[in-house]
């Protein structure tokens, strides 16, 4: 992978994901949002090597931390379950939109969930929301992902990511 | 990516990345909270890009007959209850100083004058981040106004660091507040918790039944000795129905006067320390 650009391409999604710019497609009164970290997340985890995917997935989680609230519980949850991803792509393969979205879905409960506890616990103070951020961000991820996902495959030569898209490609 | 070294085993950067991790997670807010500051600084062009949250709610109290303009009746409804707590607050004073004359030098109010550099209004969190810090005398749990001409509580400092400071605003749904709700029914304050919903609201939990709450009511931000000299009012009861969970207690829902998101410019409450005097 040409790490460079990755960083670039890190950068120019995280500066998406924290800023001003997708309140233009939030819903509803929480102003949840999609999380294209978290499709990031996935789209790497499925298409790297694995040890390429276990670094960036912890540099993912630590672009989510710096732009968020406290560091460590992002990079700690993308890390170890971008990881995991990395790992089922010997058996997992997401071609269909249907099945980028389920992968989603369950990576954003997962991953979200999981973050935003260590964050409560981190910051000392737990947020009667928790539940709804972390369903409501992982169903819109769901939704947009596979479209998000068509714009990360648009980029896979500038970024190096070498070996066939969707395969089933045993890792190392 | 292949390389003619040998690479690094898989488990290993896993395990070197995960230990990264949890020192991180593991090293206190006050340190770590310096990145996130940095990032913003740093980034703070881009991430304004774009409106900076959903539109601002402001729900008043119904009337059937609009003598006035109904944002000029917005702002005297307002106005008039700061003024009623205004005047509680003078007239408890009053009774006491009539009682006993205080030597003692006493705190003020000063305002501190910020400009949001970021706003950051999503489910996970709802804060501002402002241009003043430790040096401009701004500390935790200070209270945060909007600077129009009103100037409502719209939130509290949460973190600060030399220059710059997080507002939570009252609607995040880590906020806690300690509130005085009017009741009009019983005429008299009731002391509680507020707690912001992670939307454009906030909830006051454990509040028992017996006490006669109804919509319409007005919440005020409490006096706080250093932070706050009289209650301010916050917000105005818009729900209350008893709680499915506990049904002793009411389920309370409140709208705040003014929402924080599209806030350009908040002015900080901060103490103004008069210096004794002591005559030789």
């Amino acid at each position: 992978m040409r790490w460079v650009r990755f960083a670039i391409l890190v950068l120019v999604v995280t500066l998406l994901n924290a800023g001003n710019a997708l309140n233009m497609i939030s819903v509803g009164s929480a102003n949840i949002r999609p999380d294209l970290l978290l499709v990031l997340l996935l789209f790497i985890g499925v298409n790297c090597e694995v040890n390429e995917a276990i670094f960036a997935s912890f540099f993912i989680g630590f672009a989510a931390d710096i732009s968020g609230a406290t560091m460590g519980p992002y990079m700690l949850s993308f890390g170890v379950f971008g990881t995991v991803i990395s790992q089922m792509r010997k058996v997992v393969i997401m071609k269909r939109m249907m099945h980028q979205a389920v992968a989603t879905l369950i990576l954003g409960l997962i991953t979200v969930g999981l973050a935003e506890f260590l964050a409560a616990l981190k910051l000392g103070s737990g947020t009667s929301n928790v539940l709804s951020v972390a369903v409501g961000t992982s169903v819109y991820s769901a939704l947009a992902g596979p479209f998000v996902w068509m714009v990360f495959a648009a980029t896979r030569a500038w970024i190096g990511i070498s070996g066939k898209p969707y395969g089933r490609i045993s890792g190392r | 990516m292949a390389r003619k070294k040998k690479p690094l085993s898989k488990n290993t950067i896993f395990t070197t990345l995960i230990i990264a991790a949890v020192v991180l997670l593991l090293l206190p807010q006050n340190i770590t909270k310096n990145l996130n500051f940095l990032f913003e600084s740093i980034f703070n062009p881009f991430l304004s890009i774009g409106r900076p949250g959903p539109e601002e709610v402001f729900r008043m109290p119904s009337s059937e007959e609009d003598i006035v303009s109904r944002n000029e009746h917005d702002k005297l409804w307002i106005a008039y209850n700061n003024l009623r707590s205004d005047f509680r607050k003078l007239h408890d004073k009053y009774e006491k100083l009539a009682k006993i004359r205080s030597g003692l030098p006493k705190s003020g109010e000063a305002i501190v004058l910020a400009e949001v550099i970021n706003s950051s209004i999503s489910g996970k969190r709802q804060e501002l981040v402002i241009n003043k810090g430790q040096i401009d005398e701004i500390s935790e749990g200070q209270y945060v106004l909007f600077n129009d001409g009103q100037r409502n509580i719209i939130g509290t400092v949460s973190e600060i660091s030399k220059a710059k400071a997080r507002v939570r605003l009252i609607t995040d749904a880590k906020h806690n507040i300690k509130v005085l709700i009017w009741s009009e029914k019983m005429q008299k304050y009731l002391e509680a918790q507020m707690i912001g919903d992670g939307k454009d609201g906030a909830k006051i939990p454990l509040v028992r039944r017996e006490y006669q709450i109804s919509e319409g009511d007005t919440v005020y931000a409490t006096a706080q000795k250093g932070f706050l000299a009289t209650p301010r009012v916050i917000g105005e009861v818009s729900e209350v129905k008893r709680d499915m969970n506990s049904p002793l207690l009411w389920d309370i829902t409140v709208v705040p006067v003014q929402s924080g998101a599209g806030a350009q410019e908040v002015a900080i409450i901060v103490e103004k320390k008069f210096e004794r005097i002591y005559k030789k």
